[in-house]
């Protein structure tokens, strides 16, 4: 193991030995205590920052319980890059099998709604084009900026961030499903859009760049979105600047013989 | 040696936007790290680009680990310089450190700068990562020095650090950015001499320089120990490091960086204040007659 490998090893590890090569030039001094300042650099700054990265998250398990989490999520899962900025991608699928967060089935999915929060602020710049001219719904597509995310979730996501950021009452029926639709608008807000019934399939679908049309028939669970919810959540993302083109999209037929 | 003006900068923080705008007279450039705006889009890099067309910008790299075994991340040279291109920094700047090791294909970023071992074939090693660095970038960087906890064995004197400085300025031809707070935190760590740090570097080299508080906590053993955390105003003997340094340099482009505990703008602006005060008195000395010498 190369003296860089053995060093990075023992940062992560709290017992390990001071690595070879070093030591403090003071006999007097404590090699052991003054590695343990860089392992306590590491650790902590990883934790603060998916503390600042996930304060919803934290909001909902409380202190204690959120640096448990971060303290094994950072050994098993270190950055890979540089780009702290989007360290904690694997959080959610983390918080989802992490025992002791079984009784919060939800807190994955609030991990998630971050992430998307978080995806939707990073997202590449796009304005719409001026003249948006909708002529062939059954051919034609929605180009969508990039800042719009879905989080699908079986959980009254909306209700469950205003109670953890803003600190009022309760999600009243945690049973009630409502997947979000996450977006920037132009002043660099980060916006939520509780989907009604049928909006998370729809939404994919234009997302996966299906036809209005075709968009608009996805149902795959016999709920079909109403036609009052989808031309209200259509003139929702026109109006935000999130329909930024139309194009054509490719004939489903010719799509499978290309296929063969 | 740079770009930047011969003035006080300081690490900018988004919380400040507005005063700072409203301080330009004061202050005369701004340094952010350079990852934190490598995403695609959004809030900071506007407000990156605004500030750039009021103040000039440092960019100071955090993540290149150009004193890692292995060479600089071709990707993450490839978006600096992408933003390099986009900003136009007067400056950029990294670290004598390493903070990303690749095993198994698999590679692992610490979020820390960790120190490196002062031998030849080290020197060789980050000498060529620093060469590869300024190709990809398109410029001379400047490296800056680490505050240490613990030593390579052998160092026992400031020498071990000032002449590998030397020798890869030499080498490679970067530059220098100078940590006068990391110069004392590491001096009164490992047991070295200020003074000889300070006559030990190649003054020439120095193209800009960092002011900053630390944290002081015991050790078992009873004996203090700095912990370089940005979290201060920046510590009276740092204050006399600095005017000890400029009276043989010359007057530097002086930074003040405050990355936790982040005070309101007017506590910021008053560390400013006392970096432009030592910084003019230097630059009013007749034997440097110009604004800046680097």
């Amino acid at each position: 193991m190369t003296q860089q490998a053995a060093f990075l090893q023992a940062l992560f590890e709290p017992t390990a030995d001071v690595p070879r090569g070093f030591s403090h030039p003071q006999k007097e001094r404590d090699p052991a205590e003054r590695f343990s300042i860089y392992r306590n650099n590491v650790v902590v700054s990883l934790k603060q920052n998916l503390a600042d990265g996930f304060p919803l998250l934290l909001a909902l398990l409380g202190g204690e319980a959120f640096d448990a989490l971060a303290d094994a999520f950072v050994r098993a899962h270190p950055p890979r890059s540089p780009l702290m900025f989007a360290y904690g991608d694997a959080l959610p699928d983390f918080v989802s099998q992490f025992p002791p967060f079984a009784e919060l089935p939800y807190a994955a999915d609030v991990a998630r709604l971050e992430l998307a929060m978080r995806h939707a602020g990073h997202a590449r710049d796009a304005l719409a084009e001026a003249d948006l001219q909708l002529s062939d719904p059954d051919t034609q597509g929605l180009r969508l900026a990039p800042c719009v995310q879905l989080v699908v979730s079986d959980w009254p996501l909306h209700d469950l961030w205003t109670f953890l950021d803003d600190r009022t009452d309760a999600p009243q029926d945690m049973s009630l499903s409502r997947s979000l639709l996450v977006y920037r608008t132009q002043d660099f807000d980060i916006e939520l859009v509780s989907l009604p019934a049928g909006g998370e399939t729809f939404l994919a679908a234009l997302m996966a760049g299906k036809s209005l049309s075709t968009a608009g028939q996805a149902s795959p669970d016999g709920r079909p979105m109403k036609e009052t919810d989808m031309a209200s959540l259509l003139s929702r993302l026109v109006g935000a600047g999130l329909v930024t083109a139309i194009f054509q999209t490719k004939p489903e037929k010719l799509t499978l013989t290309e296929e063969k | 040696m740079t770009n930047l003006p011969c003035a006080v900068g300081v690490g900018f923080k988004p919380c400040h936007f507005a005063d700072l705008l409203a301080s330009k007279g004061q202050v005369g450039w701004a340094e952010v790290h350079a990852e934190n705006y490598l995403m695609d889009g959004g809030s900071m890099r506007a407000q990156l680009f605004e500030l750039r067309s009021h103040m000039p910008i440092s960019l100071h790299g955090v993540g290149l680990s150009l004193g890692g075994t292995s060479a600089p991340d071709a990707d993450h040279l490839a978006r600096l310089r992408r933003l390099i291109d986009e900003v136009k920094p007067a400056q950029f700047s990294e670290h004598l450190a390493w903070s990303m090791h690749t095993a198994n294909g698999q590679a692992t970023f610490a979020n820390d700068l960790l120190p490196v071992v002062y031998s030849q074939e080290v020197l060789a090693r980050v000498s060529a990562n620093i060469e590869t660095a300024q190709q990809a970038l398109g410029q001379r960087i400047l490296i800056e020095n680490p505050s240490l906890y613990l030593a390579a064995e052998g160092c026992d004197s400031a020498a071990a650090e000032t002449d590998f400085l030397s020798a890869l300025v030499a080498q490679s031809g970067c530059g220098l950015l100078l940590d006068v707070n990391n110069i004392f935190v590491t001096c009164h760590n490992l047991g070295w001499d200020c003074d000889d740090y300070l006559r030990g570097l190649p003054l020439a080299a120095i193209g800009e320089v960092h002011l900053a508080g630390h944290a002081s906590d015991v050790d078992a053993s009873g004996a203090e120990v700095l912990i370089d955390n940005h979290g201060g105003p920046v510590a009276p003997p740092v204050w006399a490091l600095h005017q000890n340094l400029l009276a043989v340099s010359g007057p530097l482009p002086s930074l003040i960086e405050w990355d936790t505990d982040v005070p309101e703008w007017t506590v910021l602006q008053a560390e400013c204040a006392k970096a432009e005060t030592i910084l003019n008195r230097f630059s009013a000395d007749k034997e440097h007659p110009k604004a800046c010498v680097a």
